[in-house]
């Protein structure tokens, strides 16, 4: 089974729209499987419908809590936390007590609690759902509000559609990555074979390029580049190209700015189901990748 | 004795990203037209320092406590790996800590039953100051292949000087450094996009900041690609919408050489400057 991971750096670069066109055009051939793992802000379901999915809830880091009859308030869980989570007695409570928002559940004050009135109590932190969509079948998750753990939602939404690769002998599995360089994007990237970043030729897209290219060379993924809006400015997409040609990835191709991008979003179509041009162009896009990253 | 005003902390965030919140931040900062701290929140991506000319005038580095275990001492007991709850430490013939899961807890060395495991301060990344013009800028770079945003988020929200206004660009999504930041802001301007992806992250971003009680409004980026969705969610949720900007070839194109919008046309300078007064007011 191979792993190809979507990723950007830079958000709003188009990451989701290639993902969703890729898979289709994967589909074709093959039987695939499909996960979103940019769960902060899951967007591929509005694509691809998560109708009749079935969802099972995600648990994140367990959280402490003091128990305050039985605090002698010593202090020495203030003392100890590293996260400020843990707050002094006030007009509100009498005991010391936790904030579930700043706990990183470490345990450190659960371990260390010399009267062991702390405790460590589950927490539900989101959904994670499984089902099938019309380009195989889709693993995504729902983060909780104001949850931390994405990293950890991420690693578990990754490990169910390995699971089920695995089980059903797919062979491909396509996954939309988080933004950024942080704990989510490791998680999509940690057993990705090959990694396709797709970029914008401005400022900002090249430098966010060079930093998420370098995470991904910490994982020993082939990368693939694809410069999206290339012509706001073909000098920069130029200056992509031949920046390529010096790190070793392969330049797959470039995409011009095109409204259709967002006329195929508000009829919930991927790109290739709106429009044939689009279709075409996705389709060589997709054949260099394949060839290119050993996807065939 | 006249009371030392407080600035409210205004954060620019989005749940999707590349809606334009640096292009908001940078913007507002510039069309305000007086001194003013900018702090780029976004460590994972910082960007608002492409579209400055900053003279940089201090980098600190950002350090955290972390393990060091300590071969000759460790009698491989195994106590470390079982208080470790983010499973960065294997104990085989000796314990060895995996940085890239460790949060920095402190545990295992506190719970060492031979004192084999010190702490030591390692780099997880840094953060800059300097000025630019009438503004004071900082940003922070969370280092490549480091996992924890938040604590080189936290190092950089030390730069807030109350005695000045601030415009903070948040991290985008709803997760830990996007919770980090807006958490310790006063006021939320969320911008966003009118298209259906659009439309499902402001709805969590909103939520977010709800449940966090920071108030917000939004602004709609892009306004003519779209539909009508996401005005429909604002005045459903009685979120103010307190600008649009249509799309402007122009302004993208100006965007990708790193020229701000109040520079490439002075029609921006006008917007912006309107902009910073309202979110200003809102956020009193």
């Amino acid at each position: 089974m191979k792993q190809l991971t979507i990723i950007s750096g830079k958000g709003g670069t188009g990451k989701t729209t290639f993902s969703a066109a890729f898979s289709q055009i994967a589909s074709r051939d093959r039987v695939i499987c499909i996960a979103d793992a940019d769960v902060d802000a899951a967007n591929m379901h509005v694509l691809l419908g998560k109708e009749g999915h079935e969802r099972t809830p995600f648990h994140g880091l367990r959280k402490a809590s003091i128990s305050p009859d039985r605090c002698t308030n010593c202090g020495l869980c203030y003392e100890l936390c590293r996260f400020d989570a843990v707050k002094k007695p006030d007009s509100d409570n009498r005991a010391y007590s936790v904030s579930s928002l700043l706990c990183e559940g470490c345990e450190v004050c659960v371990q260390h609690c010399p009267v062991s009135v702390i405790s460590s109590l589950p927490r539900q932190a989101g959904w994670i759902y499984r089902g099938e969509c019309r380009f195989g079948s889709f693993h995504h998750a729902r983060l909780g509000i104001a949850e931390g753990n994405s990293g950890k939602l991420v690693a578990d939404v990754m490990r169910e559609a390995r699971g089920e690769c695995e089980e059903k002998g797919i062979e491909l599995l396509i996954a939309d990555g988080p933004p950024g360089t942080g704990c989510p994007v490791i998680a999509s990237l940690s057993q990705a074979d090959c990694v396709i970043i797709v970029t914008e030729p401005t400022v900002s897209g090249v430098h966010d390029l060079e930093r998420v290219q370098a995470l991904a060379a910490n994982f020993g993924a082939q990368v693939g580049i694809i410069v999206n809006k290339a012509d706001l400015n073909p000098q920069v997409t130029g200056d992509i190209r031949r920046h390529c040609e010096n790190s070793g990835a392969v330049f797959i191709g470039e995409m011009p700015f095109d409204r259709a991008f967002v006329d195929a979003m508000l009829e919930r179509k991927t790109v290739c189901e709106y429009s044939p041009s689009l279709d075409e162009k996705m389709t060589a896009l997709w054949d260099k990748a394949a060839t290119e990253l050993c996807l065939k | 004795m006249v009371e030392p005003v407080r600035h409210k902390k205004i954060a620019i965030a989005s749940g999707k990203g590349g809606t334009g919140k640096t292009t908001v931040a940078v913007n507002l900062a510039l069309a305000a037209n007086r001194e003013l701290t900018l702090l780029d929140c976004d460590v994972e991506e910082p960007n608002a320092h492409l579209f400055l000319k900053t003279e940089w005038n201090a980098r600190k580095p950002v350090k955290l406590r972390k393990p060091v275990v300590k071969s000759e001492e460790c009698i491989s007991c195994g106590r470390c790996a079982e208080a470790c709850k983010f499973n960065a430490i294997v104990v085989a013939k000796t314990a060895m800590v995996f940085y890239e899961l460790c949060h920095a807890c402190g545990g295992c060395s506190l719970i060492c039953p031979t004192d084999a495991i010190e702490e030591e301060e390692r780099e997880v990344g840094s953060t800059r100051t300097g000025i630019c013009g009438k503004l004071t800028v900082a940003d922070g770079y969370l280092n490549v292949g480091e996992p924890q945003a938040p604590p080189v988020i936290a190092a950089v929200m030390e730069h807030y000087e109350p005695s000045l206004p601030v415009i903070i660009d948040a991290p985008p999504g709803t997760g830990c450094s996007a919770v980090e930041t807006i958490n310790n802001c006063d006021f939320a301007l969320m911008v966003t996009e009118p298209t259906p992806f659009g439309l499902n992250d402001l709805e969590l971003s909103l939520e977010m900041a709800e449940k966090l009680e920071v108030p917000s409004a939004v602004l709609i980026n892009r306004s003519d690609l779209g539909d009508g969705d996401v005005k429909d969610l604002c005045s459903a949720r009685g979120v103010e919408v307190v600008g649009e900007i249509p799309f402007d070839r122009k302004l993208a194109e100006a965007y990708s050489r790193g020229i701000p919008a109040v520079e490439a046309d002075e029609h921006y300078r006008e917007f912006f400057s309107v902009l910073y007064e309202k979110i200003t007011e809102l956020s009193k």
